[in-house]
C-alpha cells in the first residue's frame, strides 16, 4: 500500500470524526437560524438590502469554520495519546511523517467542508435576497478562505505536539483573531515604537502569518473587482510555505519524541 | 425528581430577582429603572456596539474601506506615511503603510485591499440603512449618527416619518441638543409644515443659548425660524427672526442679502 | 537462523533515569515469550522500543531481521495494547476496516479478514455498535482484532487479559494457542503469572530495568515440584540485587 492511500486513510477517520460528533450541527444549525432571522428583517419597508446579510453571513461562516478547524486539529494528537490509540496506530507500518501530514490533511478536509456546506446555505439566502453576485469575487473569497484553513489547519496541528489541548486552542485562537484585526496595520504601528517593542513588533511583523491575506469578504460583500490572476497565485505561494513551514514544525516535534 | 424541581425553583426566583435588582442599582446612582430590553441584555456596551454601527456605515459608504483618512492613523501612531495624491478629490489620499522598499508583506497587503477613495452609488445607498436603524436603536446619544441617518433617509427615500421618529426619539434622549431640534425643524420645513417646523427652531435657538456656535450657523437657523413664521402667518415675529439673522451676518454673505430682500417684500 | 524479535543491549533513559539498562533477549519462531516483572520494571517501556514507539538510547533491536524504527518493519506484527479506549464514535467493523487498510488490506480480502476476526474474537453480533457504547472486556477484544487484522507473524500483547473475566480469558487463550499452532510468534507481558506458565513456552523477568532471568520455563523455574512461577517470581523479586 503506498504512503498516499495510507494517509488519506487516516485523514479519513478526522473527516468522519466531525460529522460523527456534534460540533459541526450544533455550528450549522446557528448559522442557519441566524442567516434566517437576518434575512427575514426589514428596513424602512426598503426592498433588496442585502450587504449586511452577506457581511453577516460571511463573517459567521468564517468564524464557525475556522473554530471547528482550530478544534479538530488540535485535538487530534492529545485525544491520541490520552486513549493510547497513537500507540496502536504507529505500531501499523505508519511513519511519523504520515501521521503528521494525515491529522493535517483530515483536519484541513474537515475544515473545508464544513466551510463548504455553510456557504452553499449562505449563497442560497443571500442570492434570494440579492438576486445576483460577482461569481469570480465569490469564488475567489472562497478560495482565499480554503487557503486560510490550510495555514491555521496546519499551525494548530503543529502546536499540538507543543501545547496541551487548552492551551493549543487559546494561543491559536487569539493568535488568529489578533492577527486577523491588527496584522494589516502592525507594519504601520512597528514603525513608531522604539526600544525592544520595536524589535519585537518587527519580528512579530516578518514572522506570523498574515491570514488577513485571505481574507476577501470586503471585496465580496462591497462589490470591488476581482483579483489579478499573479496576485492570486502569490497568496497560494504563501499559503503554501507556510503551511509546509508548519507541517514540517509538527513532524520535527513528533519525530523523536517518546510516545 | 425533588432535586429538578428545587433546580427550577432557583433558576426561575433568580430570573425574577434580576429585573428589581437592577432596577434598585440603576435608582442608586440615580438613573431611572432600566426598562429598555436592550440594555437589559448588553449593558452599557449597548451605546458602544451602537456607535461602531455607525462606523460600519460610514465604512459602507467608503466602499467598505474603514479607515478612510489613513494619513491621520498615521499621524496618531506617530510616524509620516508616504501619501498618494488622488486629484480627483479633496479627501482622496492614501497612506502606505511599508517599512521599507523591501517590504513585501506591506506590498502584498496593499495589493489585496481596496484603498481607493469611493463613495456609495445613490442606488446601492440603501445597504447603510441596517446600520443607521441598529445605531439609532443601540444609542440614541449619538446626535452626529442620529442626524446622518435622518438625512441618508429623507436624501435618498424620502422617508420623513422615519426619519422624524429617530429625530424624535433622539430629542427625547437628548433634551439640550440644538442640532436635533434644528434637524427636526429641517424636515418639518422640507414638507412645508411651517407651524411645526417653527416650534422645532424655536426650541433649537433656546437651546443654542447655553452652546457656542458659529455665527453664520446661528444666522441660517435664525432665518429658517423667520421663515417658518412667516409662512405660518406671524409676520411679527418673523421680522424679528430675520432681524436677528442679519445681526449676525456680514453685509457680504449671500444669506445677508436673501434676508434683505425678505424684508423689503 | 534470523529470530523474529532480537533485543540487544537495550538502554532507555527517561531524562537521566535509565529505564532500560541493557536489556537482551531474543524470541524464536512461533514462540510465545513471557515478559513478566512488577509494576516500573520496564515492561511497557521494552514493548514500545520494539515497535519504535521509542527510540533507544543505546542497542540493537530487529524485528524480522528490520529496525523498528522502519515502518515496513511492522507489517507482520499485530499489537494489542494495555487499555486503550479506541475511537468512540466508530463501529467495530470500520476500525478494523480502518487499520486493515494501513496493511494494505482492501477489497474482498480485507472484508474476508475482517468477518473472521470478529468472529473468532465474538464480536460478530455487535459489529455495527459504536465502541462507545462497550464494556470494558468488548474494547479488549476490539484490541485482539485490530491486532489479529493482518495475520501477524509475531504479536506483541501488553496485559492482554487485563479486564477480561474468566470466560474471555479462556477464549483468549483459545485464540493464542491455535495462533502457536499456525506457527506465530507471540509476545506478552502480563502480571498474570499462572496465565504466563499455563501458556509460555520461555520467559524473562525483568527487575529495575535489567533482565534477571531468562530462558525456558523449566530452565527458569526448575523441575521442583513444589515451585510455581509465582513463588519463584517473588522469591526473584525479593532476593537483593
Amino acid at each position: 500500500m503506498t504512503s498516499t492511500a495510507r494517509i488519506l486513510a487516516m485523514a479519513k477517520m478526522v473527516w468522519v470524526e466531525i460529522f460523527r460528533k456534534k460540533d459541526f450541527y450544533v455550528a450549522f444549525i446557528l448559522v442557519g437560524v441566524v442567516l434566517v432571522y437576518a434575512a427575514n428583517l426589514r428596513f424602512y419597508n426598503i426592498q433588496g438590502i442585502s450587504r449586511y446579510l452577506m457581511d453577516l453571513g460571511l463573517a459567521l461562516i468564517f468564524f464557525s469554520a475556522s473554530l471547528l478547524t482550530i478544534l479538530l486539529a488540535a485535538r487530534q494528537y492529545p485525544n491520541e495519546l490520552r486513549d493510547r490509540t497513537l500507540q496502536v496506530l504507529l505500531s501499523k507500518p505508519v511513519s511519523r511523517f504520515e501521521f503528521v501530514i494525515a491529522k493535517f490533511l483530515g483536519s484541513l478536509a474537515a475544515g473545508l467542508t464544513c466551510f463548504i456546506l455553510f456557504i452553499l446555505v449562505f449563497l442560497f439566502i443571500v442570492l434570494s435576497r440579492a438576486g445576483s453576485i460577482s461569481w469570480v469575487t465569490a469564488f475567489q473569497t472562497v478560495y482565499l478562505f480554503a487557503l486560510n484553513l490550510a495555514v491555521l489547519a496546519a499551525m494548530t496541528s503543529a502546536f499540538s505536539y507543543f501545547f496541551t489541548l487548552g492551551a493549543n486552542v487559546t494561543t491559536t485562537f487569539i493568535l488568529y483573531l489578533t492577527i486577523n484585526l491588527y496584522g494589516g496595520s502592525l507594519g504601520t504601528a512597528a514603525a513608531g515604537l522604539k526600544g525592544p517593542a520595536f524589535i519585537a513588533a518587527h519580528v512579530a511583523y516578518w514572522v506570523i502569518p498574515h491570514f488577513e491575506f485571505f481574507d476577501a469578504r470586503q471585496r465580496f460583500v462591497h462589490q470591488w473587482p476581482a483579483l489579478s490572476a499573479p496576485l492570486v497565485f502569490e497568496v497560494t505561494l504563501y499559503a503554501f510555505l507556510y503551511t509546509a513551514f508548519f507541517i514540517l514544525l509538527g513532524w520535527s516535534l513528533l519525530r523523536r519524541r517518546k510516545v | 425528581m425533588k432535586l429538578r424541581v428545587w433546580l427550577c425553583v432557583c433558576w426561575i426566583g433568580a430570573a425574577f430577582l434580576a429585573v428589581p435588582i437592577a432596577g434598585s442599582f440603576a435608582a442608586d446612582i440615580g438613573h431611572r429603572a432600566p426598562t429598555d430590553p436592550l440594555y437589559l441584555l448588553l449593558g452599557s456596551s449597548k451605546e458602544g456596539i451602537g456607535d461602531l454601527m455607525f462606523l460600519k456605515a460610514d465604512a459602507y459608504f467608503h466602499g467598505g474601506i474603514e479607515d478612510t483618512f489613513p494619513e491621520e492613523t498615521a499621524e496618531q501612531l506617530g510616524r509620516e506615511g508616504v501619501i498618494e495624491d488622488h486629484h480627483d478629490h479633496d479627501h482622496d489620499a492614501h497612506a502606505k503603510n511599508r517599512l521599507s522598499h523591501w517590504d513585501w508583506v506591506g506590498s502584498m497587503g496593499e495589493r489585496l485591499k481596496n484603498v481607493e477613495h469611493i463613495h456609495l452609488a445613490a442606488k446601492n445607498r440603501k445597504e447603510l440603512l441596517p446600520f443607521f436603524a441598529l445605531g439609532t436603536a443601540l444609542d440614541p446619544h449619538n446626535i452626529d449618527g442620529l442626524l446622518t441617518a435622518a438625512y441618508w433617509l429623507v436624501r435618498d427615500y424620502e422617508k420623513y416619518d422615519d426619519a422624524l421618529q429617530i429625530l424624535e426619539k433622539g430629542r427625547r434622549a437628548n433634551p439640550r441638543s440644538w442640532e436635533i431640534d434644528e434637524g427636526i425643524g429641517q424636515l418639518y420645513y422640507r414638507q412645508k409644515q411651517f407651524r411645526r417646523s417653527a416650534n422645532a427652531f424655536i426650541g433649537a435657538v433656546h437651546k443654542m443659548k447655553r452652546s457656542t456656535v458659529d455665527p453664520p450657523r446661528r444666522a441660517e437657523i435664525y432665518y429658517l425660524l423667520a421663515d417658518s413664521l412667516d409662512h405660518s402667518q406671524r409676520p411679527a415675529k418673523a421680522v424679528k427672526a430675520y432681524r436677528r439673522a442679519l445681526s449676525m451676518l456680514q453685509p457680504s454673505m449671500a444669506l445677508y442679502t436673501k434676508i434683505q430682500k425678505r424684508l423689503k417684500a | 537462523m534470523m529470530h523474529p524479535i532480537t533485543v540487544e543491549n537495550l538502554v532507555v533513559r527517561y531524562a537521566k533515569k535509565k529505564a532500560l539498562d541493557g536489556v537482551s533477549f531474543s524470541v524464536k519462531s512461533g514462540e510465545i515469550f513471557g515478559f513478566i516483572g512488577p509494576n516500573g520494571a520496564g515492561k511497557s517501556t521494552t514493548i514500545k522500543s520494539l515497535l519504535g514507539l521509542i527510540l533507544p538510547d543505546e542497542g540493537v533491536i530487529r524485528l524480522d531481521g528490520l529496525s523498528p524504527g522502519q515502518a515496513r518493519s511492522r507489517m507482520k506484527v499485530g499489537f494489542l495494547p494495555e487499555e486503550t479506549t479506541f475511537y468512540r464514535f466508530l463501529t467495530p467493523l470500520e476500525i478494523l476496516d480502518y487499520y486493515g487498510r494501513l496493511f494494505g488490506l482492501d477489497g474482498k480480502l480485507l472484508k474476508q479478514r475482517i468477518t473472521y476476526v470478529l468472529e473468532r474474537v465474538g464480536l460478530a453480533e455487535v459489529r455495527h455498535r459504536r465502541i462507545g457504547t462497550f464494556s470494558k472486556g468488548m474494547v479488549q477484544k476490539v484490541g485482539l482484532a485490530q491486532a489479529l487484522i493482518n495475520d501477524p507473524e509475531i504479536l506483541i500483547l501488553d496485559e492482554p487479559t487485563s479486564g477480561l473475566d474468566p470466560l474471555a480469558r479462556l477464549e483468549l487463550r483459545g485464540v493464542l494457542a491455535e495462533l502457536k499452532k499456525r506457527g506465530r510468534t507471540l509476545f506478552f507481558s502480563s502480571h498474570e503469572l499462572s496465565e504466563v506458565e499455563l501458556l509460555c513456552d520461555s520467559i524473562a523477568i525483568l527487575r529495575e530495568g535489567r533482565i534477571v532471568r531468562s530462558g525456558s520455563l523449566e530452565e527458569v523455574v526448575g523441575t521442583d515440584r513444589r515451585k510455581n512461577l509465582e513463588l519463584f517470581f517473588l522469591e526473584t523479586m525479593q532476593a537483593p540485587t
